[in-house]
C-alpha cells in the first residue's frame, strides 16, 4: 500500500486530535452526578471515568442515553469505554473499549477546583478521593500527544456546567 | 539528389528542443507551486484548528464566570505557545448581556494571521 505523503499525514494527525477532543468535550460537558452525595466522576492522571448522556440512533429517531464513558491508554492506542444504559454501573458488563487513536504518545488528565484560600482556579493529578466523590471538578484539563511521522500536542481546558459554582 | 537520412528517423530541431523544455519547465513551476501552496494551506488549517481549541477554552472560562456570577468587564490578553489571545467582556446597556469578544493571532511566515469570535453572556 501506498503510504502517505507529510501533508496527509500531519492533517491526518489534526483530524485525529480534533475529533478526540470534541468527543471528550461533548462527554465531559453532558456529564451528570449518580446521585446527591456520588458523582461516580473518577479521574487519574491518565484515565477518566464518568457518567454521561450520549446519543444514540434507536428506531431511527436520535435519542439520549445514558453511559459510562471512560478514556484510558493501552499502549500507543487511546481506547474509549462507552457502557449504555442498564450496563452503565454494571462492571461486569464485558463491553469491550473500542479503539480511538493510534499513535498516542502522551496522555494527561489534571481536575481543577477552587482554593477556598484565594478562590483561584487551580489543577490537580486525580480526582478520587471520598471527598472529591461528592462533586465535580470544575474543569479538565486534557493534554493530549499524538505521533506519526510528526508529534502533535494538544492541550484543552474543559469547563463542566455541574461543577460547584462556589465553595 | 535524395538525402542519406530518412525524414522518419530524423532527431528534434533546437526549435522544438527549446519548446518541449519551455513547456516542460512550465510545468514543473506549477507542480512546485501547487506543492507549495499545499504545504502553506496545510500549515494554515493546522494553526485554525489549535486556534479554535484555545478560543473555545477562553469562551469556556468565562461561561464558568458567568455560572458564578463572577462576570465583570475586563480586557485581557496573554500569551499560550505561538499563539497570543485578547478577550474583552463589556456590558451592552441595551440588551442588559456582557458582549465578549475574542482574537486569537499568530504568526505564519512573517504574515500576522488571526481568528475572532464574540458571543453574549448574561449578567
Amino acid at each position: 500500500m501506498k503510504k502517505p505523503c507529510a501533508f496527509i499525514l500531519r492533517i491526518m494527525l489534526f483530524q485525529a486530535g480534533r475529533f478526540i477532543l470534541e468527543r471528550m468535550q461533548l462527554d465531559l460537558r453532558n456529564s451528570f452526578a449518580y446521585s446527591k452525595d456520588q458523582t461516580r466522576f473518577l479521574g487519574l492522571s491518565d484515565e477518566i471515568s464518568f457518567l454521561t448522556l450520549i446519543d444514540t440512533f434507536w428506531q431511527n429517531t436520535l435519542i439520549k442515553e445514558v453511559a459510562l464513558v471512560s478514556y484510558s491508554p493501552q499502549d500507543d492506542k487511546l481506547m474509549r469505554l462507552c457502557r449504555r444504559g442498564k450496563q452503565a454501573l454494571d462492571e461486569k458488563s464485558g463491553v469491550a473499549p473500542d479503539e480511538m487513536a493510534q499513535g498516542l504518545q502522551e496522555l494527561n488528565f489534571e481536575y481543577g477546583y477552587i482554593d477556598p484560600l484565594d478562590e483561584s482556579l487551580k489543577f490537580k493529578d486525580s480526582w478520587v478521593l471520598e471527598s472529591e466523590q461528592k462533586t465535580f471538578p470544575v474543569a479538565v484539563r486534557i493534554k493530549l500527544v499524538l505521533r506519526n511521522k510528526s508529534v502533535q500536542e494538544f492541550v484543552r481546558t474543559i469547563y463542566l456546567p455541574l461543577a460547584p459554582v462556589s465553595q | 539528389m535524395a538525402s542519406k537520412y530518412s525524414p522518419r528517423i530524423r532527431g528534434f530541431s533546437l526549435l522544438e528542443l527549446i519548446m518541449a523544455l519551455a513547456i516542460l519547465s512550465a510545468g514543473i513551476v506549477v507542480v512546485l507551486q501547487a506543492l507549495s501552496f499545499c504545504a502553506q494551506a496545510t500549515g494554515l488549517s493546522c494553526d485554525i484548528v489549535a486556534a479554535v481549541f484555545l478560543a473555545e477554552d477562553k469562551i469556556q472560562e468565562l461561561e464558568f464566570q458567568e455560572a458564578q456570577e463572577a462576570l465583570r468587564e475586563t480586557f485581557e490578553k496573554g500569551d499560550s505557545g505561538r499563539f497570543s489571545w485578547a478577550r474583552s467582556v463589556i456590558l451592552d446597556q441595551d440588551l442588559n448581556l456582557y458582549k465578549t469578544d475574542i482574537k486569537i493571532s499568530w504568526q505564519r511566515q512573517g504574515r500576522i494571521q488571526a481568528l475572532e469570535a464574540s458571543t453574549y453572556l448574561r449578567k
